[in-house]
């Protein structure tokens, strides 16, 4: 008995610190009031970085530590996860006027100094996912700030919120036309058409259809696809209670930042001709919070010349294809890294 | 109106002298293993002094200092001062709750900081705390085992907030789990 009361004692005090969340170098960015968590996991001897920019905004990329994409990566190259201001386990009080573009690539630009410094100037390659790809594209369309960086891999990214929000909605509604005519959830999805059709400006800003869009599997296309640790590491017992994250400080920032900071007008394609690395459009073929042909537009306004940009098609996987297809999304990646390093 | 007015202050005073009978000099200090927001482990010390009591109910002040450990998040240290009140539900067992407001200071836990100016000049920062202001409330279930020395058992859900942070109030959970013990009769 008493044996026991002494593993529970010692599991209380020490387990989290054995959680395979707390691998890695862990340290922080403190900038203009935010306290921002950096992870630096994998194999940090290649001297190559995929820098992983969250979504959002909001989100988080402590919750990104251990999905199988990443871990595949790890093998051959460091990972770096970095959650942004007023984002995920970010802490501090950032003041809400400083949740705005310009400034979230001014603490993006810390942090790759900051890597530079601590890792003797790696070969960094931002990974940007959904808002990660605007804030990605938004860091990149200047020459001074792209000098630092190898390669550019968009995925499902946000570079044109107007286009996206149009394409979303066509969409949602083409998908809940498809239901109600085989009369599968014809209530839920009379009742979705008819909250589109009172708002015909609709923007992602109106944050009710966030919920639609799941309905219309926009996030995850395969619907058997199981929430299981081992695919959603976020949905651990052990991200839940032994990691660094801070659960409700993440909810409490991903409410507060969605809400603050509108993105929906937020239009960089006439900027994107100034990049001109190697870049890698990773998307979901049926993604519908940024559908597919924004992968094409990406493409095309990038100033890399041809030869450099490519664009992966995930088949049968939507928002979230690196979750639906870790394979696919690590071989694209490393045949990108290896061949621009 | 009146009259029912003087009615309820009446018994209400009544109430109050028949309570202040039953042992009034009492205190009780104890320890706490706190798990805050999980499993993340923290202690509190604990005092409480009874206000009011009679067979049924107790009204207590208390105050409580502790900290604890999110590795790689925070660690916090705290001190709050709370009123409640404890229900008999049975000879040892009572329901309890208590209201409290507090001062929390939280430190960046488990690694470096670092600050970049606008030139990209890096430098490592000291130990970053944040204060926030931390009312609370708490509830539970706790336990007087018979005997001279009275000495009570506790389990608390607390939930509090730390203001400010990120600009807005953020809603934070722990688990006390407990002893005190009473200094005087």
């Amino acid at each position: 008995m008493k044996r026991i009361f002494i593993l529970i004692c010692f599991y209380f005090l020490f387990a989290c610190k054995d959680s395979p969340f707390n691998e890695g170098d862990f340290f922080y960015l403190v900038s203009k009031g935010a306290q921002m968590p950096i992870v630096v996991r994998g194999n940090k001897a290649s001297g190559i970085f995929i820098f992983f920019i969250h979504g959002g905004p909001g989100g988080t990329s402590l919750g990104k530590i251990g999905l199988p994409v990443f871990n595949a990566l790890e093998k051959n190259y460091a990972t770096v996860f970095w959650d942004q201001r007023g984002s995920g386990s970010s802490q501090g009080n950032s003041p809400d006027d400083l949740l705005n573009l310009p400034q979230f690539v001014e603490d993006l630009d810390k942090v790759v100094d900051l890597i530079n410094y601590k890792y003797n100037n790696p070969e960094i390659f931002l990974f940007g996912h959904s808002w990660g790809g605007c804030l990605g594209t938004a860091y990149l369309v200047d020459a001074e700030r792209q000098a630092k960086i190898k390669g550019w891999i968009e995925v499902d990214g946000a570079h044109n919120n107007p286009l996206g929000d149009s394409l979303s909605l066509q969409f949602v509604t083409t998908y809940g036309a498809a239901q109600i005519g085989m009369n599968q959830n014809a209530g839920l999805w009379n009742y979705i058409l008819g909250w589109y059709a009172q708002y015909p400006d609709y923007t992602s800003n109106q944050l009710e259809q966030y919920a639609f869009l799941d309905d219309a599997h926009a996030y995850i296309h395969d619907p058997s696809l199981k929430r299981d640790p081992k695919t959603f590491p976020e949905y651990s017992w052990q991200y839940l209670f032994e990691s660094p994250a801070d659960i409700t400080a993440e909810l409490s920032n991903y409410s507060n930042v969605i809400r603050k900071f509108i993105i929906s007008g937020i239009d960089l394609t006439p900027q994107m001709k100034n990049i001109t690395l190697p870049s890698l459009i990773l998307w979901g073929q049926y993604d519908g919070v940024i559908p597919f042909p924004l992968a094409q537009q990406a493409f095309n306004a990038l100033g890399t010349i041809p030869s450099q940009k490519s664009v992966v098609m995930v088949p049968d996987a939507a928002h979230f294809s690196f979750y639906e297809d870790p394979v696919l999304t690590a071989n694209s990646v490393t045949a990108f890294i290896e061949k621009y390093r | 109106m009146q009259t029912r007015l003087v009615v309820v202050l009446f018994l209400l005073i009544s109430e109050a002298t028949i309570a202040q009978q039953d042992s009034l000099n009492y205190h009780r200090v104890g320890i706490s293993y706190l798990s805050q927001g999980g499993f993340y482990p923290g202690f509190t010390l604990n005092y409480e002094k009874k206000l009011l009591s009679n067979g049924a109910l107790q009204l207590l002040v208390a105050g409580k200092v502790g900290a604890y450990f999110h590795y790689h998040n925070n660690s916090g240290v705290f001190l709050m001062i709370q009123s409640g009140q404890r229900f008999r539900l049975s000879k040892h067992l009572y329901f309890e709750h208590f209201l409290g407001v507090g001062f929390l200071e939280t430190f960046l836990n488990g690694g470096d900081a670092y600050y970049v100016n606008a030139s990209g000049q890096i430098q490592k920062v000291s130990i970053v705390g944040n204060p926030h202001f931390m009312p609370s409330i708490s509830f539970g279930l706790s336990y007087d085992f018979p005997g001279k020395n009275r000495l009570t058992a506790f389990v608390r859900p607390l939930i509090y907030w730390a203001i400010p942070f990120n600009e807005i109030s953020l809603v934070q959970y722990a688990l006390e789990l407990g002893t005190l013990i009473k200094l005087r009769k």
